[in-house]
């Protein structure tokens, strides 16, 4: 029995149309998956279901809610359903909660809007509702501002909010994009349990082919507004009709894949980049990076991976800052950093640079391209005639030097900004995130672009990156962080194959698979709680709180755990006093 | 959060040596009789400048004359004002009654009008409403205030005279509360105006700002009504600009409002200030140039006090 | 897979119009800006070309007609002491007009640069300017200009120019600052840093100019905040002094005949009221054209 009918549904904003002749149908119980890029139109699809978009928006078409039908209803019917029939869970739970209230009376708010309760009783239902999403100390959380909550938790509230008056339909908006790896598979844990309890409609809205593949039914993708090709989930990954579906599968790289790397090759000799016991402390102690070792050596990619707050920014901050670190050493190029003067140190720059992930921020929109690959040359006193050469490496055009950069596209963007970088001619680049800002399609030729010129001008990259399937198809050696500390390192089949440490293997099994069926039969244990801050007092393996092991370990081993912090023994293992050889 | 205010408060107290410290140097600094000239004015006779001379020490050196100052304000004595030989202390008590109430008055029309009317505006943007209003304000802004209260007085005496309003010195409402209100209305309206129109602007903005946050969107999809909606999410939110501003607010014009009193006679703390300069008192200028920087460093304070309860995300630090 | 140049959608034909067009086009598109922009040149030209169009000069005396309401002969009527009042004020909305812009532009010079080295560099060299910042923010501003400026002498209006942006760049900078702050941490300014360009080069190339929509709409408006407090200086004696003229010396003489002689009085108020109004409409239409999104904060 269909709950939500959408037919023919069209919105408008001003003259650009958003959507176009959008139809689907989703039963109870059931989760659709709305997938597409960005542009494709789903989010604007979602709000206009739930009457949310701003008052300049022309919605056209048919919205049917238990046969009930929506557009055009009045505000007072629409207001009614809101929070009650129809729930919505949003991208950026910070953004989405107010920050000066406290959460439970915000969730206790979406209760009385809708029930006859009293404050009391409001409250005391905002905190089982806490409790039902997974919150610890319920009672105590819910007397808490949202910016004192991480993102998982915080979605968790907003999932609290949606499910708390027993919602016929929930809608969720791009839910846990931005949210960690491990977050995320919690997230979706909990929306499964949501579903579960209350029986509703579920659509999914997303751009991650995996997560859809793991927790849609049926799948609808989108492209400029339109739907290109719906079907229960199995059918549309194992045989898309359409060639944009098509693309999109193929575009999207698979963690279980293996990588076409050369297995047994020698590394070359000469490391470009040594890092040995760095430690970048900030006040108060709080070590975000704690003794960290590594090195890259020429030609190499060395992928960095880790979920938010394990310090890798921070650790490129710190080796492009060519400064001398308080603790442990920094060595580019044989030169070590504590001993620069600043002759040598913007010498070193030409050797050393940096690749942003945000395609927007890292182009200063006030300058034309000419200007932006022009400045480091000017800097370096190099002859300006090689920005349009430059161009041309990247696959632009030269004459779009006299542009700005706001009349490119992200992928367009990313290109100059890799042309920026490569102007000085350096030997090792630092890209951080250099694809997460973009679609899924464009993505792939910028990674295209990267191997051809690794390959092309023999350059090392330290590539930090959280898409693991991403990682493990570019890089040579992997360095998985945790909390300021190496988890482990090797190479990139090793630790993708036969991962050591717990953590690795959590990290591995949470990154959804875009394969409905291998995807379904993979066991589910997200791993517990969420990283730690940095600021508490770490004795010991800094893992053991979520490690799943851990619990496991007879009472020596444990107490080594607790005591003995774990050391990485030379390039290539993991940092862990159990660490086993076991697969996945 | 005491450490703050007492963090505060001592820097405060810097500051306020540091005004003293200005003020002193502006009037002292220089040769004696140069200096007595200054203070005495171009046309005085030779005598006058030379008693001044001889009565404030200028012979002295800087450095004695300085830590003597500093050695009677710490003690409260601002010292006496030349002209009229009264204790400056009494005469900025005296006036500082007219100075509070003006600014209390004022202050309570102009938040009021101010607020209401940047929320009217922001729920409704680019409607015949808005436009109305912000072309009003655009108008208020452009008022200087001494114009407006000029027309005000002229208004009153030509147009409205029965109404028995008329420009003149502060009557306390304890005495005559007619004459306090006929006195005061004027005056409260003039600098309401001005201020009521930035504040419509300000509310105005900050209340779009809010309005367009994500928060909001989340709040009407919970089904909230759109009244709770715009109030306890959007305009809540959207005060602490406004709140921070007129604490800013306040503090200047306590110190200052010279320009109303001005106009229409009130015999306030600015009135007194004007005076003293054209007179060349000395004692009450410092003595008022002190209380003002000290009106502006304890409403600072307030205003961070009052922001970091108003907006949980704010740590005092 | 090639790269996706092709794929992609290609930039646009015709070149995008520069920002500069974008942001006049939208500004002259309100009513605001017109009415703004040509009250403002009307201003202008009554100011510096009306006095040489009349038939006397400022320091000419009309001993046949005191106090004498407004003619053919005197557009604006004349004074007690026999000037033509139409001369007289122009002179005086030339000087405030001219006293205005300056501040304004110094004012909004000097807050760009403290803000943005303060925000910029943080740690010491803020801690230090904020210190001066917060200093100036509490010297009670009109008491000291007052107090110094029977010292200025007479025709020191450019020292009256100082002392007036003196006091006017704190609350500017402290913007500036604010968003200097959030600036430094953006990719394009870390790119520059890791290129290996100095501080005070990124300054001025990276974080000032991305603000600039920032400072050119507070200058704007610094415009009118300092035509009103040279006016009301004035108003009191403290501003510009005679034999120079300027609005508020006017107003100030006029208010104690404007009951009946009202010519006196009302064209100088008028006109400052009209100058005010136009840069306000003026900077009003300019914060709208950078960006139309905002409803208009700050101040």
């Amino acid at each position: 029995m269909n709950v939500l009918e959408v037919r023919d549904l069209g919105v408008r904003f001003g003259e650009v149309p958003a959507v176009r002749g959008l139809g689907f149908a989703v039963a109870g119980g059931e989760v659709l998956g709305v997938v597409g890029e960005s542009g494709s139109g789903k989010s604007a699809a979602v709000l206009a279901v739930l009457g949310l978009l701003p008052p300049k928006a022309v919605v056209t078409g048919s919205v049917r809610l238990h046969g009930r039908e929506l557009v055009g209803a009045p505000d007072k019917e629409l207001t009614a359903l809101r929070g009650k029939a129809l729930a919505m869970v949003f991208q950026d739970p910070l953004a989405a909660l107010t920050p000066v209230h406290r959460v439970g009376a915000q969730i206790a708010e979406a209760v009385r809007v809708h029930q006859d309760l009293s404050r009391r009783q409001a409250w005391a239902r905002a905190v089982e509702l806490l409790d039902l999403v997974g919150i610890a100390e319920p009672a105590r959380a819910a007397r808490a501002f949202p910016h004192e909550f991480s993102g998982g938790m915080r979605q968790r509230v907003m999932i609290a909010m949606a499910v708390a008056n027993d919602p016929d339909v929930l809608i969720c908006d791009e839910p846990t994009t931005a949210l960690d790896v491990t977050v995320q598979a919690q997230v979706l844990e909990v929306l499964r349990d949501a579903r579960r309890e209350t029986g509703a409609a579920v659509v999914f809205v997303t751009h991650d082919l995996g997560v859809v593949a793991g927790i849609a039914d049926r799948v609808l993708v989108m492209r400029e507004g339109r739907a290109v090709e719906s079907g229960p989930v199995e059918e549309v990954f194992a045989r898309p009709r359409m060639p944009y579906t098509r693309e999109l599968l193929a575009a999207t790289p698979r963690l279980d894949r293996e990588a076409a790397v050369l297995r047994g090759v020698p590394r070359p000799p000469v490391p470009v980049l040594r890092v040995e016991n760095l430690v970048k402390e900030y006040r108060r102690g709080v070590r975000v990076v704690d003794r960290v070792s590594l090195d890259i050596r020429a030609g190499e990619t060395l992928g960095l991976v880790g979920e938010s707050g394990c310090g890798k920014t921070t650790l490129l901050m710190e080796i492009l800052g060519l400064a001398a670190p308080r603790h442990g050493r920094v060595v580019v190029f044989g030169r070590d950093t504590a001993r620069l003067g600043r002759r040598d140190r913007l010498a070193l720059r030409r050797d050393l640079q940096i690749v942003f992930q945000d395609p927007m921020a890292s182009l200063d929109p006030r300058m034309t391209v000419h200007d932006i690959l022009a400045e480091p040359l000017r800097m370096h006193r190099l002859p300006l005639d090689r920005v349009p050469e430059l161009l041309r490496l990247v696959g632009l055009a030269p004459e779009h030097a006299a542009r700005y950069p706001q009349d490119f596209s992200g992928g367009q963007r990313q290109r100059i900004a890799i042309a920026r970088a490569l102007a000085l001619e350096p030997r090792l680049l630092v890209l951080d995130e250099p694809v997460s800002a973009l679609d899924v399609r464009i993505r792939a030729g910028v990674v295209e672009l990267l191997a051809e010129l690794k390959a092309r001008l023999g350059l090392a990259y330290l590539f930090v990156a959280h898409d693991l399937a991403l990682v493990r198809r570019i890089a040579d050696r992997v360095a998985v962080m945790y909390l300021g500390r190496i988890a482990e390192i090797g190479p990139a089949e090793r630790v993708f194959s036969a991962p050591r440490h717990p953590y690795t293997r959590a990290l591995l099994a949470a990154v959804p698979l875009p394969d409905p069926v291998a995807e379904r039969a993979r066991p589910r244990v997200p791993l517990a709680g969420e990283t730690p801050s940095p600021a508490g007092p770490l004795t010991g393996c800094r893992f053991r709180a979520r490690c799943p092991v851990y619990p496991g370990l007879p009472e020596t081993a444990r107490s080594r755990c607790a005591g003995e912090e774990p050391e990485l023994e030379g390039q290539d293992g993991a940092a862990c006093h159990h660490a086993s050889g076991g697969a996945r | 959060m005491w450490r703050f205010v007492i963090r505060r408060a001592l820097f405060g107290l810097l500051v306020l040596w540091l005004v003293a410290t200005t003020v002193f140097l502006l009037f002292f600094a220089g040769p004696a009789d140069s200096v007595a000239r200054r203070l005495a004015g171009p046309r005085a006779p030779q005598e006058v400048v030379n008693q001044i001379r001889d009565t404030l020490g200028l012979d002295r050196p800087l450095t004695q004359q300085y830590l003597g100052f500093l050695n009677k304000l710490l003690h409260g004595d601002l010292g006496t004002s030349f002209i009229s030989q009264t204790p400056v202390s009494t005469l900025i008590m005296a006036s500082l009654p007219a100075t509070l109430w003006l600014v209390a008055g004022a202050a309570a029309l102009w938040l009021t009008a101010g607020v209401t009317g940047g929320v009217i505006c922001a729920t409704a943007p680019r409607s015949l409403r808005d436009r109305l209003i912000t072309v009003t304000v655009l108008a208020g802004i452009s008022l200087p205030t001494f114009v407006l209260g000029i027309f005000m007085i002229f208004l009153a005496l030509s147009v409205f005279p029965w109404l028995g309003l008329a420009p003149g010195p502060y009557i306390p409402p304890l005495e005559d509360i007619r004459g306090f209100f006929q006195v005061m209305i004027m005056p409260w309206i003039t600098l309401a105006v001005v201020q009521a129109a930035v504040y419509v602007r300000l509310t105005r903005g900050s209340m779009l700002d809010t309005l367009g946050e994500d928060y909001i969107r989340t709040a009407r999809a919970k089904g909230a009504p759109e009244h709770r909606v715009t109030y306890r999410h959007g305009l809540r939110a959207a005060l602490t600009p406004v709140v921070t501003q007129f604490g800013v607010d306040i503090g200047a014009l306590l110190g200052g409002v010279v320009v109303t009193e001005s106009v229409f006679g009130l015999q306030g703390l600015g009135q007194l200030m004007i005076r003293s300069v054209r007179d060349g008192d000395l004692p009450v200028i410092i003595g008022a140039a002190v209380l003002a920087a000290a009106f502006i460093v304890v409403a600072n304070i307030l205003v961070d006090i009052a922001y970091s309860f108003l907006d949980p995300r704010v740590r005092l630090t | 897979m090639t790269t996706d140049v092709t794929t992609e959608a290609p930039v646009a034909a015709p070149a995008a119009p520069s920002r500069r067009r974008v942001v006049a086009g939208r500004f002259l598109a309100s009513w605001r800006g017109r009415a703004g922009l040509a009250l403002l040149a009307a201003l202008f030209l009554l100011a510096f070309a009306g006095p040489p169009a009349a038939a006397w000069s400022f320091e000419d005396r009309d001993f046949l007609a005191f106090l004498s309401p407004p003619t053919a002969a005197h557009w604006f009527g004349t004074t007690q002491s026999g000037a033509d009042v139409f001369v007289v004020t122009m002179h005086g909305m030339r000087r405030s007009l001219l006293i205005g812009l300056l501040v304004a532009v110094v004012s909004t010079a000097v807050a760009a640069v403290v803000g943005a080295f303060a925000g910029y560099y943080l740690g010491w060299t803020d801690r230090v300017l904020g210190w001066v910042t917060d200093l100036l923010l509490v010297l009670p501003a009109f008491l000291i200009i007052a107090v110094l400026s029977p010292a200025l002498g007479q025709g020191a209006w450019l020292v009256m120019v100082g002392l007036l942006a003196a006091f006017m760049w704190m609350v500017t900078s402290k913007m500036v600052r604010g968003l200097a702050v959030s600036l430094r941490k953006r990719e394009y300014v870390l790119a520059a840093r890791f290129m290996g360009v100095p501080g005070y080069k990124i300054i001025f190339r990276h974080v000032i100019p991305n603000m600039s929509s920032l400072l050119i709409v507070d200058a704007t408006l610094n415009v009118s905040a300092a035509i009103l407090t040279e006016t009301t200086l004035s108003y009191f004696g403290f501003g510009v002094r005679p034999p120079e003229v300027s609005l508020g010396g006017l107003i100030a003489d006029g208010a104690a005949t404007a009951l009946y002689a009202p010519w006196t009085f009302w064209f100088a108020a008028g006109l400052l009221i009209l100058t005010i109004l136009a840069v306000n409409l003026a900077g009003d239409a300019l914060r709208d054209a950078f960006d139309p999104a905002s409803g208009g904060a700050r101040r």
